[in-house]
């Protein structure tokens, strides 16, 4: 492992951020500074509300200076590309601007607060998810490996097909009907319950809340990684350095968990990866059914509200934690696979 | 040519084999006969037109569930005189019978005829209760100039005779107190020839407790016509996504891996900017600021998904680009376009199949996940919106699995069925490709 590597592809990632958040000051420009003019009117008119003793005359005068003032502050008045320019600097120091009708928890009106209030939540859900996804996905593959053909393992890669067509919020509103309407056995949704419970009940009380969430998404997430994992420890099986340890007479578990496990990590770790991937690609809005109150469910009510910023603030975090994830699977991969130099 | 006839006859040998895929194949095949029979297989023929239109569906009961899962309760149906008999110019009676056998009343009895009516006609209705005698209810001047529609619960004439009968219980369920036949009389009087040759079309439309294959939604409509009219999208998506995708992703993969040099440099390179966006939270951007459309939704996902499979073809390219025909088709004078072409897309070809169908389903699901926020193209029914309209309105709150299982049981079927062909594809495809 060569810092120097490190740094240079997390140079690179940071790199792409600049780019991508870019492209979308191009694409959302138009549409974010309409908003911004709105709510320039919109504080002039509340400054002018605020006047006493003026003549229309003043009145006009002081709309026209105001505007004037604003638009100069938030860059309104520049060249088209210019205002490109300042967009993204907006946007990569997390000024995502003011949002038009939502609120975050401690009443903030700024999009960036919304949505890094819901971040943490988001982080809870899914990384659970995932590290359950992944032992189970593990263990299965594993042992599918070891019998190939096995009545498990044909049925885990029939699981893995159907999955793959399988969107995790349609099982949710069915789990949901089972479990939380028909059979009152898991709470309706949401993250708290109502008074809000003190101390290791606290704590509780979200495990409580993130179960049913968190059993569909491992009920759909583990039987692709296991179907993975076991295709790589097959053909690793076959290698001839477990027919030698074998003959050497090591115990089968130390074959499996050593040997094969070894070789295959970087692949599977990777698979890891790309899960976290997958999750922020399509399964953020999986939130909204339960009401979790994480990113993808601010996409939801951002929807709802017609709230723009506040989209696109979303929008431009889930990237950053995106191309986060995509640095870091290249990382671990030179991590764990010692073929893959520096400067390759 | 016999090549070809022969290669393809090998495959399918091979692809009989695999039951898996044998599986996918008869869904498939089954899912396109739908398409094919839609016309036939709508209960409603406008559904696909008219699927967001509340006034085609306001002759249908809300929430029913399917009748095979409400037995012992009515279900829609339309009643068609069994009498027809005239007096004069013109006093026509029309008489209709309604067999009632079950534990709940319907919702609502609507009197319906697709003709304006014409000025100054009057109607009486009269109702036999079985062992109970006859209600009528008093003769009346039916607005003219539009088509006849008039739904009983909601009628005032129809509501002060059944207080009269029982004032305690809703108009439908003191009409229904006994099980048995009843006998409706309509009484028109009108002096209309035409209006007269008209009339032998009235109809009851009975708003059961229970409706269709598939039941109803709250927004009155058909679920079974809206499940089927939402196959051919789901293909439509699937297929014509996962066409360009991988057709996108090979070429791009071959040319990068051909060229070389600063071409490949610079095409992996918007390679990793294209892949280190979040497509789906883009998608949802996208859509919600500018105009959604079908084929937006299509084209976004044709401009992302084929970063997914070129870094495999890009492999396999490097390959085949130092085998040594290619050398020799080089030493012949050929065309790099030629090379790529005719030596190295074929070779991938197969390849290239068990992605398209392995895709498949990848694009339904965006498709259905964008809808179910509602980002979807209004102008036509897909499942997504099915399950979005669900969402909205409550429909896991109340339980009426008959609006949100089938929907999302289609999704993975269509999606499964598509794996499956992959799987078996990619079965066959893998070995071939390996000893290259």
């Amino acid at each position: 492992m060569n810092w120097r590597y490190v740094a240079r592809r997390i140079l690179a990632g940071f790199l792409i951020y600049v780019l991508i958040i870019f492209i979308y000051s191009c694409i959302f420009n138009a549409v974010l500074e309409e908003t911004a003019r709105a709510n320039i009117e919109e504080q002039i008119m509340q400054e002018m509300m605020g006047l006493r003793n003026v003549t229309p005359e003043q009145m006009a005068n002081y709309r026209e200076n105001r505007r004037a003032e604003l638009y100069d502050r938030y860059h309104l008045n520049e060249p088209v590309f210019q205002r490109i320019i300042w967009r993204t600097i907006d946007t990569i120091t997390f000024n995502y601007g003011r949002a038009t009708s939502m609120r975050s928890a401690s009443q903030s009106q700024e999009a960036r607060d919304i949505v890094f209030e819901a971040l943490p939540n988001s982080i809870l859900l899914f990384t659970t998810d995932i590290l359950i996804s992944f032992t189970i996905g593990l263990f299965l593959g594993l042992k599918n490996a070891q019998k190939p053909g096995s009545l498990t393992d044909r049925s885990t890669s029939i699981g893995a097909l159907v999955s793959m067509g399988l969107p995790s919020w349609w099982l949710g509103m069915v789990f949901m009907m089972i479990f939380c309407y028909t059979f009152k056995i898991f709470p309706t949704g949401g993250i708290h319950s109502v008074p809000l419970p003190q101390g290791i009940y606290y704590y509780l009380d979200i495990l409580y809340h993130m179960a049913l969430p968190l059993i569909t998404l491992v009920v759909i997430g583990f039987w692709g990684n296991a179907y993975i994992v076991r295709n790589l420890a097959v053909s690793a099986l076959q290698e001839d350095f477990v027919t030698s340890a074998r003959a050497r007479g090591l115990p089968e578990r130390k074959v499996l968990y050593g040997h094969t496990l070894r070789t295959i990590s970087p692949a599977v770790m990777t698979m890891g990866v790309l899960m976290l991937l997958g999750s922020i690609g399509g399964n953020l809005i999986f939130e909204g059914i339960f009401s979790w109150p994480g990113l993808g469910r601010v996409y939801w009510v951002a929807l709802q509200q017609n709230d723009i910023p506040v989209l696109v603030a979303d929008l431009s975090i889930t990237t950053g934690i995106f191309i986060m994830g995509v640095v870091f699977l290249d990382l671990i991969y030179g991590f764990l696979d010692p073929r893959i130099k520096a400067g390759d | 040519m016999r090549d070809v006839f022969e290669g393809i006859k090998e495959f399918w040998k091979e692809f009989r084999r695999i039951k898996s895929g044998m599986v996918g194949l008869i869904l498939l095949i089954i899912f396109v006969l739908i398409v094919i029979f839609e016309p036939f297989l709508l209960a409603y023929p406008e559904t696909n037109e008219r699927w967001n239109d509340i006034t085609y569906w306001q002759d249908l009961p809300m929430n029913a569930p399917p009748v095979w899962a409400a037995r012992g309760y009515p279900a829609s149906e339309t009643l068609k005189p069994v009498d027809f008999s005239t007096e004069g110019t013109y006093l026509d009676s029309l008489d209709f019978v309604y067999n009632f056998d079950y534990s709940a009343p319907p919702d609502d009895l609507i009197i319906a005829l697709d003709y304006p009516v014409p000025p100054s006609t009057f109607l009486s209705i009269s109702i036999e209760i079985p062992g109970k005698g006859t209600i009528t209810i008093p003769s009346k001047q039916l607005p003219y100039g539009t088509s006849l529609r008039i739904p009983l619960a909601r009628d005032s004439d129809f509501r002060n005779a059944m207080r009269a009968i029982d004032p305690y219980k809703n108009q439908m369920d003191a009409l229904f107190s006994q099980k048995g036949e009843y006998r409706i009389n309509f009484l028109f009087v009108h002096n209309d020839a035409e209006f007269h040759e008209a009339l032998k079309d009235v109809r009851i439309n009975v708003l059961g407790k229970a409706h269709g294959l598939l039941g109803t939604d709250a927004y009155r409509r058909d679920l079974w016509s809206g499940v089927v009219a939402g196959m051919k999208w789901a293909l439509i998506i699937g297929v014509v996504t996962a066409v360009i995708t991988v057709l996108i992703g090979v070429f791009f993969g071959i040319t990068s891996a051909y060229f070389g040099g600063w071409i490949d440099a610079s095409m992996q390179r918007v390679y990793e900017v294209v892949v280190s966006m979040p497509l789906f939270p883009l998608m949802i951007v996208i859509a919600a600021i500018y105009e959604s459309s079908i084929w937006l939704i299509i084209l976004l996902m044709c401009l992302f998904f084929w970063a997914g499979i070129q870094k495999t073809v890009r492999a396999i390219g490097l390959q085949i680009k130092e085998e040594t025909f290619i050398e020799a088709s080089e030493g012949f004078g050929a065309s790099s376009r030629w090379i790529l072409l005719k030596h190295m897309f074929p070779l991938l070809l197969p390849y290239a199949l068990a992605e398209m169908a392995l895709m498949v389903p990848s694009a339904i699901v965006y498709e259905a996940s964008l809808s179910l926020i509602g980002l979807g193209d209004s102008t036509i029914v897909t499942w997504g919106q099915i399950l979005g309209a669900a969402q909205i309105s409550g429909a896991v709150i109340n339980n009426l699995w008959w609006w949100v299982l089938p929907p999302g049981i289609a999704i993975v079927l269509v999606g499964m069925s598509f794996a499956f062909i992959g799987f078996a594809l990619d079965t066959i495809v893998a070995p071939r490709l390996r000893t290259l």
